[in-house]
């Protein structure tokens, strides 16, 4: 490779390579049930584009509404924050942030 | 940085950072039991009055399986749920020829992640239509210091590689290990708002529930895909994905009867009324699956996005009185206006015993599965499907 970055095994299989790892996770974190979260830095210091994926965790096994956070994120400042659209219906939820 | 190691490419993007947890292969998680659907609720105090034979749920209403999974890990109350890529069985291939779709629909997603002790437990629901051993495996994916010991640690002898570690002396990266790679991403999104395509007449007492509609998105092919494999579908042979499901959906019909009789008894004889409300519903997941579309118009890939549905129930009521026509009319069209806008009020109608007795020896857990009337949450908020390969770590 002309540039990049791979780690390779101590026979020469190939373990990681940056050619074929598109998106870096720069950051996780937990919103609490029915808690919002607030300005969570999540750097990733010349990233252009970014993927946010949200994960419910402990529902919905069906009896609850289970909602997820929802999000307000400043690209720019490299801020996000975990809303709750409901108070007392709102799941825990995993947030990860991938960046390229 | 004032400490540490940093790697980054020639644009400056950071490609190994060691103040990070990166996520590491934790395994493959394990299948508990066999593949179960949510037992169906069918419960009423009272079976005189139908209109039609349809006492319960159509025989037609179909659910999707349920699998459970199960991830030994170091978790705790403030640990991340772990990544968990899926591969369909069967690699998931099936295409769509002249509208049609063809060779199983295994449409599967991740609906629960919960932690029980220090473990993760993942359950999948897999769209109907597939056979019994239509079942996806979860590839893992987890910080260092959240798997077992034993995952952590790299083989005996293994001693070649690069790791980092925090201030702290955790490790948060480890060549050896088999860090997360993602190849790709498609953005998704949820199913039409209402899941909702077929539904049986009330007055046929029967209704069936097809919450099949789904959407389509056409992606860019991967770069990694390559032309051949593509053109024979060999790209979906060595592809998982993660997308855990977040949007969901219920459907319900509800009705309300009513009438009349004379009960001959000789001098005893009397007039009734009896009035009867009913609400069915089903509970659906969104599921997620890659199709080959061969068209004459269209030779590419497809993410469908679709509900599956996950419980279903038949509840009703009825009243009769020989006394007040009026008053059992009041009486049902109360108890029968308050179905679904009270699980109170809905679990009152399905009794603690029934209930017992419709989970008895389920692997489901004990509940109405009817979180809300007619309607979907989380519809908006759909995720991007991220992409990877299962031989990067068989």
């Amino acid at each position: 490779m002309a540039y990049g970055f791979e780690t390779r095994d101590s026979s020469g299989n190939l373990l990681y390579s940056t050619a074929n790892s598109t998106w870096t996770l720069v950051k996780t974190f937990l919103a609490p049930a029915n808690t919002a979260v607030n300005n969570q830095y999540f750097g990733g210091g010349g990233f252009t584009e970014w993927k946010v994926t949200r994960h419910m965790v402990g529902q919905t096994k069906g009896d609850d509404e289970a909602y997820v956070h929802t999000y307000q994120i400043n690209f720019s400042t490299k801020y996000i924050s975990a809303t709750v659209p409901d108070s007392s219906n709102t799941v825990a939820t995993s947030f990860m942030i991938f960046g390229r | 940085m004032t400490y540490g190691l940093q790697i980054t490419n020639n644009d400056n993007k950071i490609l190994v950072d060691s103040d990070f947890a990166h996520y590491h292969f934790a395994g493959i998680a394990t299948l508990t039991g066999s593949s179960f659907t949510v037992p169906v609720i069918v419960e009423g105090n009272n079976t005189q009055h139908s209109t039609t034979a349809g006492q319960t749920i159509s025989s037609g209403q179909t659910l999707g399986k349920v699998q459970r999974h199960t991830l030994p890990a170091r978790a705790d109350s403030n640990s991340p749920p772990p990544m968990c890529f899926l591969k369909p069985h069967n690699n998931g291939q099936y295409s769509i020829d002249g509208g049609t779709e063809r060779g199983h629909s295994e449409s599967s997603a991740v609906i629960l992640t919960q932690r029980v002790g220090t473990s993760w437990e993942m359950w999948t629901l897999t769209a109907p239509g597939g056979g019994a051993n239509d079942i996806p495996r979860l590839y893992c994916f987890l910080p260092l210091d959240e798997m077992t010991a034993t995952a952590a640690a790299p083989a005996t002898g293994d001693n070649y590689g690069l790791a980092t570690f925090d201030s702290s002396g955790n490790k948060t990266y480890d060549s050896r290990k088999l860090p997360l790679k993602i190849t790709a991403t498609i953005d998704a999104s949820t199913p039409p708002s209402r899941a909702r395509s077929s539904i049986g007449t009330a007055t046929s007492f029967n209704p069936v529930f097809t919450p099949n509609q789904h959407n389509y998105h056409a992606f860019t092919i991967p770069s990694d895909w390559t032309q051949g494999a593509v053109n024979t579908n060999n790209a979906l042979s060595d592809l998982m994905y993660y997308c855990p499901s977040v949007a969901h959906s219920v459907q319900d019909l509800t009705a309300f009867t009513d009438g009349e009789g004379f009960q001959a008894q000789g001098y005893s004889s009397f007039f009734y009324a009896w009035a009867r409300g009913d609400l069915w519903w089903v509970f659906s997941r969104n599921t997620f699956s890659i199709v080959n579309e061969n068209t004459s118009s269209n030779q590419r890939y497809v993410l469908k996005s679709m509900y599956t549905g996950y419980g279903a129930g038949h509840v009703w009521k009825s009243e009769e009185n020989s006394s007040s026509f009026l008053a059992v009319v009041a009486a049902i069209a109360l108890s029968f206006a308050t179905f679904g806008a009270s699980l109170a009020t809905l679990a009152v109608a399905v009794t603690a015993t029934a209930l017992a007795s419709t989970f008895s020896g389920s692997s489901a857990g004990e509940g109405l599965y009817y979180p809300y009337e007619d309607g979907n949450r989380n519809v908006s908020e759909a995720g991007p499907m991220l992409l990877s390969r299962p031989s990067f770590y068989d």
